[in-house]
């Protein structure tokens, strides 16, 4: 589970101060997809980083699994698996080493970790170069590699920014089959992105934010129900119109 | 902190670290090749410069005295070349100058009978000898030593045989004798030929030892975007910064353990590699002044790694790292460069004095100056204290977002 309330994250650029987040607020259900959506620069990267303890709100609750993120930010990222779609790895290192190293951050035990690394391994279909340094791999060898960087852990909370982007067709793939399986597995899912029919194949749930403002957060299928005929990207520019329309 | 994750981000990175080449270059490659083989060059040059001034035959000129005179047969007697006085085609300090003579030596006018009035007391002064050299010019130098030894010798007896003509003993012009002692232990002489320069190398290279890593470690991971992989692992951000911090201390440590070995392999076969250069680069390190140096060297080590740290987290990009840290370089070398200067000295001003006091303490170590320990260990505790005050800065900025996701 994850709950943000009334979050408020403001940066400075410059002279200026950005409203990234104002009054921002949304709940991530276990053992469902949900997907924040919005376009560039709308707040998607900036909810998703407080989530992961990257960024500290100004104002606001965020609560991992029960845990307090602002308060205990290192006991919130144990429960958290972060997936970015331009999450890189260390090129000098194999496959097995890096999970090996990220196992050891968790503090996991070395014979649970190898159990751990070769059961991702078969999953991901990683067994052929878990021995070849990152440098040598392809870019979707490696998306299954961040992937299972992600979850070497086994955590209950997979939180993935834009995680199909910039990726050819088959590492896109991968990355939707880990979603849904993980998914179906009972994990709180959160994913964001800018593709809207992507979210409309894969989410139960979903939250559109624009200018930091969350618009509308619902099921998929309410969504629908109330908006027949309409795709997401219908729905989606009639509620920035409104928005704009409305005196802030 | 987290001792465990600690270890782990120090074990990874230093993993990381020495499989790329670039480190291996600076860590590796440069202080163990290129400074002995620097030396060599350098040492090897100039012998063989100095060699063939000394088997090369040289020209000189003798103007004012006739070639029938004791004297010009004294000069001619030493084997060098005497130029005909009607073959000059112009004045002998201008053939001096455009390298047709190496030497001029110009006698005044009746300089036998001038000398000859100054030992009558019929002159004031004595008459004026005189030799022109080109100072850029080994050879020419070496003219000048061996022309100068032969007329000093010459005025030396000739002020004897006076003495003596007048019923006094020649060793009147000696009443007493000069003699130098010089009271520095023979490994101390050694130490201050060569320590100067080589406390000057250490320092340098430690620098640029810790700068590759220390960049590498924080913007690099920023611009391949692998800092945030980390960021979000339940590893703190202490932990980070001492993880990181140590791997560059350690990564610098080495080079410069590896640079003192190198210098100490250099110096000790140099006598046996080159013939003649023993005296040059005869310089003994022993183990004593190895560890000694090294352990010295820790918090300068943590010094200049804080310090590099603060710059690479602190930049966008790898290159703006590096544009950064090239006037830090500049604001380090010059008073690391001090060290070298005569007169440069250990006081109560200079061990205020950042890089300046730990050079000198090297110098002082590489001389194997035993008794400067109590200030070496007072200029330890300050470096200590400002390599912490600046892991501190740096500790700070790893908590800053607006200087860690700075874009």
């Amino acid at each position: 589970m994850i709950r943000l309330e009334q979050v408020h994250k403001c940066f400075r650029s410059g002279k200026k101060d950005v409203q990234a987040l104002v009054d921002f607020s949304m709940e991530v259900k276990p053992g469902l997809v949900y997907g924040l959506l919005g376009p560039n620069g709308a707040g998607k990267t900036t909810a998703l980083r407080i989530i992961a303890t990257l960024l500290k709100p100004d104002a606001g609750v965020v609560t991992v699994n029960e845990l307090d993120a602002r308060r205990d930010p290192g006991q919130a990222r144990r429960h958290i698996g972060f997936l970015t779609g331009d999450t890189k790895l260390y090129d000098r290192l194999t496959p097995r080493e890096t999970l090996r190293y990220f196992g050891s951050l968790y503090e996991m035990i070395p014979g649970e970790l190898d159990g751990r690394i070769a059961e991702l391994a078969r999953m991901l279909q990683m067994d052929d170069y878990l021995d070849r340094r990152m440098g040598r791999l392809s870019t979707g060898q490696k998306q299954k590699l961040s992937i299972a960087r992600a979850v070497i852990h086994n955590p209950a909370v997979i939180v993935l920014d834009e995680p199909t982007s910039g990726l050819d067709v088959i590492a896109s793939r991968n990355v939707v089959e880990f979603i849904l399986q993980s998914g179906s597995e009972g994990k709180t899912v959160l994913f964001s992105t800018h593709i809207l029919s992507e979210a409309e194949r894969i989410c139960q749930d979903i939250g559109m934010i624009h200018l930091g403002r969350m618009l509308l957060e619902d099921s998929l299928s309410t969504i629908k129900a109330v908006h027949p005929g309409n795709t997401l990207e219908d729905i989606f520019l009639e509620l920035v119109e409104n928005h704009e329309e409305e005196p802030q | 902190m987290n001792v465990s994750k600690v270890t782990a981000i120090f074990r990874k990175e230093l993993k990381d670290m020495l499989r790329d080449r670039r480190t291996m270059i600076s860590m590796i490659v440069i202080p163990a090749l290129a400074i002995p083989l620097l030396i060599f060059v350098i040492a090897s040059f100039s012998m063989s410069k100095a060699r063939q001034a000394e088997e090369a035959e040289k020209t000189i000129a003798i103007v004012g005295i006739p070639e029938s005179s004791l004297l010009y047969e004294a000069i001619a007697a030493t084997g060098m070349n005497i130029a005909r006085n009607d073959t000059l085609a112009s004045a002998p300090n201008l053939l001096v100058l455009d390298k047709k003579l190496d030497l001029a030596v110009e006698f005044p006018p009746g300089f036998e009978g001038s000398v000859q009035e100054f030992f009558a007391n019929r002159l004031e002064t004595p008459p004026e000898v005189v030799l022109y050299y080109n100072e850029s010019r080994l050879i020419s130098e070496m003219a000048l030593r061996t022309v100068r030894a032969v007329l000093q010798e010459n005025r030396t007896n000739r002020t004897g045989e006076y003495l003596e003509s007048k019923g006094l003993r020649a060793d009147l012009l000696y009443p007493f004798h000069l003699q130098s002692n010089n009271v520095m232990p023979p490994e101390q002489q050694a130490g201050s030929q060569l320590g100067r320069i080589i406390a000057y190398i250490v320092m340098i290279l430690m620098l640029t030892g810790s700068a590759y890593p220390a960049l590498d470690l924080t913007v690099g991971e920023k611009e391949r975007q692998t800092l945030e992989t980390l960021l979000v692992t339940p590893a703190g951000r202490t932990d980070i910064v001492i993880g990181k911090f140590l791997t560059i201390l350690v990564i610098s440590l080495m080079a410069t353990l590896i640079t003192i070995i190198s210098l100490t392999v250099t110096m000790t076969q140099a006598g046996s590699l080159m013939k003649g250069a023993g005296d040059l680069l005869s310089f003994q390190i022993g183990p004593r002044v190895i560890i000694s140096v090294l352990v010295f060297l820790i918090p300068v080590g943590m010094f200049f790694s804080a310090l590099l740290m603060a710059v690479g987290i602190y930049a966008r990009t790898m290159k703006e790292g590096q544009s950064y840290s090239q006037p830090l370089f500049m604001l380090m070398i010059l008073p690391a460069a001090m060290s070298m200067l005569p007169g440069m000295e250990l006081s109560l001003k200079t061990i205020f004095m950042p890089v300046v006091n730990a050079s000198l303490v090297i110098r002082e170590l590489f001389m194997q100056n035993w008794s400067i320990l109590p200030t070496a260990a007072a200029v330890f505790g300050l470096n200590l204290l400002m390599a912490a005050l600046l892991l501190w800065v740096v500790y700070r900025m790893f908590h800053r977002e607006s200087v860690l996701f700075r874009s």
